[in-house]
């Protein structure tokens, strides 16, 4: 690989041992993938901030950067950490909670400005921008309804993507790294978050190393395009769908679609699926979660608005968690009137990523494909998917289902 | 003279020539769970510090380079992770546990035939995989 003569002085060690590093790391990864030059990010999104993805040798390895004065060089963000609050379950043990402080910390410490699994909402990017982001949901929104372009960074490479400012030219960062090779016609689409995110997984099952190219949606909102990316990155390792004239210059990719193969879903065979899901019901504490990935300010104040015509103040049994950045104010007006009605805010947290058994918590209802795909294994409980008005309605009534 | 089996294989990282007992699993492990850092034991492998470590493929790829990287700053590290299947996170770890790391290039590899000759002296020379009594 070709570096520039300031990228071989930080080989060398011109700015010290986590520079050293991460220059090596990002090198090394490059070239495995063919690419000839770095290349400059403006934005890095670091992934694996939970301390029950990372365990202690993540820590062990976050601290280790720390104590050589590691500093983020271009402007960071990262994942949300793990859900470490009282609730009426009960808490998660000290010694963990105590380490998943010390991470956040860390990471504050080098400069990481939010922790939230939607960048997008804290500093949103530009057409044809570069980054170097870890989290699945984002690197698809980013690539597939911005039109930046982001590989998908897994374990540190992102951090250390942001020390240095600089990524690899290689995946989707050159234009043939960005070209469609599954072809997915979506029928009789149905647009709510709930089914977007259902056809996320599916879509994501067809075309699990492989962008696709989807028609049948055009027309879907921000929200559900969000809700259908963030589960699509649960089953597929692909960075980017090109939705058909919703993609920032879909046509242009029609051009020379070379396309391997091709799939048809029509969304009736996965409704009699969702009726499986939806009664999976069991016994035990039950959690109420939306906000997978975390909610814009839009679907804040669309919450308190339902919760508000639905007249009820005081829930019954189970707790409403609303995932959201910690750069949401607390102090916001829609944010009090939701605390006052007895929800949740999480903010900086994830709960799919938070070993949640251990608080006593049995299982989830939510509206997420993701949630629905990760948390069975991650968290440790049983997911029942629902509509976000009916979580929202059963939420009220104390944990009766409401259909 | 015993007899020594070849396997060609193409480096992505580290050094063109390493040496080290041979330790196979046959079975792709998950650094979540399968590796106890404390003293370098994979599941159903043993001790893999300063080994030449074969396995189809890791999974648990956003522990995974913190965990080689932790095995490393211990001492406890392979020498060497010889395997069919590599993507950017894998090439993250090697790299901060400082481990060779190479690709097998046929995709049909034996890895019960290479668990057969679990223990025996493993030397990678550029292209080459050598396994048998080479020491």
């Amino acid at each position: 690989m070709y570096l520039s003569r300031e990228e071989e002085a930080i080989l060398d060690g011109e700015l010290g041992y986590p520079y050293a590093l991460a220059m090596k790391v990002v090198v090394a990864v490059g070239e495995s993938l063919k690419a000839e030059r770095l290349i400059p990010v403006v934005h890095a999104h670091v992934s694996g901030v939970s301390y029950f993805n990372i365990g202690d040798a993540g820590l062990e390895f976050i601290e280790s950067l720390v104590g050589n004065n590691a500093v983020f060089r271009v402007f960071t963000t990262a994942n949300p950490y793990a859900a470490i609050l009282s609730s009426s379950y009960g808490s998660l043990p000290d010694d963990v909670v105590g380490k998943q402080l010390k991470i956040i910390n860390y990471l504050r410490s080098m400069g990481a400005r939010a922790f939230t699994c939607a960048p997008y909402y804290v500093r949103r990017p530009s057409y044809g921008e570069h980054l170097a982001w870890a989290e699945s949901n984002a690197v698809l929104y980013a690539n597939s309804l911005i039109g930046a372009w982001s590989n998908r960074e897994g374990g540190p490479l992102a951090l250390l993507e942001g020390l240095l400012g600089k990524t690899y030219a290689a995946g989707v960062h050159i234009r043939e790294g960005r070209e469609p090779k599954c072809f997915v016609s979506v029928k009789n689409h149905e647009s709510s978050f709930l089914y977007s995110s259902m056809l996320g997984l599916k879509v994501g099952e067809l075309c699990p190393d492989s962008i696709p190219f989807v028609e049948g949606l055009e027309g879907m909102s921000e929200e559900h395009a969000r809700a259908f990316l963030a589960s699509f990155g649960s089953t597929s390792n692909a960075p980017m769908v090109v939705f058909n004239k919703l993609t920032p210059h879909s046509q242009e990719f029609l051009k020379h679609l070379d396309i391997v193969e091709r799939f048809s879903v029509d969304l009736s065979d996965l409704r009699s699926a969702l009726s499986d899901l939806r009664d999976a019901r069991e016994n035990g504490e039950v959690l109420y979660f939306i906000g997978c990935p975390h909610l814009s300010l839009e679907e804040i104040t669309n919450t308190l608005r339902y919760l508000l015509g639905e007249g009820r103040k005081s829930p019954g049994k189970g707790e409403l968690w609303l995932g959201v950045s910690d750069t949401v104010s607390l102090d916001d007006e829609t944010l009090k009137h939701l605390s006052e009605r007895g929800v949740r805010i999480v903010r900086g947290m994830c709960p799919v990523t938070t070993k949640l058994s251990l608080m006593g918590i049995k299982y989830v209802v939510t509206d997420s494909g993701k949630a629905l795909h990760y948390m069975p294994k991650l968290a440790g409980v049983k997911v029942v998917i629902k509509d976000r008005g009916e979580i929202l309605k059963e939420f009220l009534h104390g944990g009766e289902e409401v259909r | 003279m015993s007899q020594v089996k070849i396997y060609e294989v193409s480096r992505v990282y580290g050094s063109s020539n390493v040496c080290g007992e041979l330790k196979v699993s046959v079975r792709p492990f998950s650094f979540l769970g399968d590796v106890v850092v404390e003293n370098g034991e994979v599941r159903g492998v043993g001790s893999v510090a300063r080994s030449v470590l074969v396995v189809p493929a890791l999974v648990g790829s956003t522990v995974g380079p913190y965990v080689l990287y932790a095995l490393g700053k211990r001492g406890l590290a392979p020498k060497a992770l010889i395997t069919r299947s590599i993507d950017p996170t894998l090439v993250a770890g090697c790299v901060l546990a400082d481990v060779s790391l190479y690709r097998f290039v046929s995709g049909a590899v034996d890895f019960n035939e290479l668990k057969a000759l679990e223990g025996l002296d493993a030397c990678v020379e550029g292209d080459k995989l050598r396994i048998g009594l080479l020491r």
